[in-house]
């Protein structure tokens, strides 16, 4: 018995990190048709990170916005034990959601400006700057609204985060001082980090428990 | 750490989003808690403790003996 219930725990934690990756694939190919080639430099290491960690929060955003919207069906694809418990959670993943999404954009905002003297530069940092705050507002507001397990987690990420940072720009440094690599733009450098905290995030909560399927 | 919080819930007949509305902390914070994959701070541990009523170090077990000095 317990056997089978943990293949299907098993089977649904697979599917979901499937569907996940399949929407995620999707939504990238679909997203670069629409806007993203045009604008992009070939061989710009920078905006592609910048494409893909914007790509990556927003739709996360996305995702956990209409789980906590729907909480029946969200119950479905994120990893919580029934609906009560977005219901429960809805604050701080609405929260969560939002700034997500305002991380996303500031990123593709980033990705996608024109270079050199465009007449529309102000808009872009303007809409860029606008989500930027709007992400920092939102977490400095909620920084107190999530409980001790997620403040732990934070903690834990944001130190990874910076000793992985630390060994990988040491490394680059070393490399592009001596000419063998280029030295990153800032664009890169600040998307690289988002991806880096974010995947330290992932890692963090699966070594807690918290990725497996309740 | 090894604990007893689960056996102490299920004695109770509280779900694991009843204790930690009780508590004042997140469902995934009790379950992370009760399969030992993180260790709550003292006073969530105090707070446990008080509400089943029995002693922190009946909830939470520690291993560890201290080592006689020599003289």
């Amino acid at each position: 018995m317990t056997a089978v219930v943990g293949k299907t725990t098993k089977g649904r934690q697979a599917l979901r990190m499937l569907a996940g990756a399949a929407v995620g694939a999707v939504a990238t190919i679909a997203f670069l048709e629409a806007v993203g080639k045009p604008s992009l430099k070939s061989g710009d290491f920078g905006t592609l990170l910048a494409l893909s960690a914007g790509l990556i929060y927003a739709l996360m955003g996305l995702f956990v916005g209409l789980g906590a919207m729907a909480p029946r069906q969200g119950a479905r694809f994120l990893n919580v034990e029934d609906a009560e418990e977005i219901h429960e959670q809805r604050p701080s993943l609405g929260s969560s959601a939002i700034a997500c999404i305002l991380i996303g954009a500031f990123l593709l905002l980033l990705a996608l400006a024109p270079a050199g003297q465009d007449a529309d530069r102000g808009v872009w940092a303007g809409a860029a700057g606008a989500c930027l705050l709007g992400a920092a507002a939102i977490t400095l507001a909620t920084r107190r609204r999530g409980d001790e397990l997620m403040r732990q987690v934070g903690l834990e990420a944001s130190s990874l985060t910076l000793h992985v940072t630390l060994a990988v720009l040491s490394v680059w440094a070393l490399l592009a001082q001596l000419r063998f690599v280029e030295w990153l733009t800032p664009l890169g450098l600040i998307s690289g980090l988002s991806l880096l905290y974010l995947a330290a995030i992932f890692w963090v909560t699966a070594r807690k428990g918290m990725m497996k399927a309740r | 750490m090894e604990n007893r919080v689960k056996q102490w819930r299920e004695a109770r007949g509280l779900s694991q989003g009843a204790l930690a509305r009780r508590l004042g902390v997140t469902r995934q914070t009790v379950n992370a808690v009760e399969t030992a994959k993180y260790d709550p701070s003292l006073p969530l541990a105090l707070r446990m403790a008080k509400l089943f009523g029995v002693a922190v170090d009946s909830l939470f077990i520690d291993h560890w003996t201290p080592e006689e000095e020599e003289e």
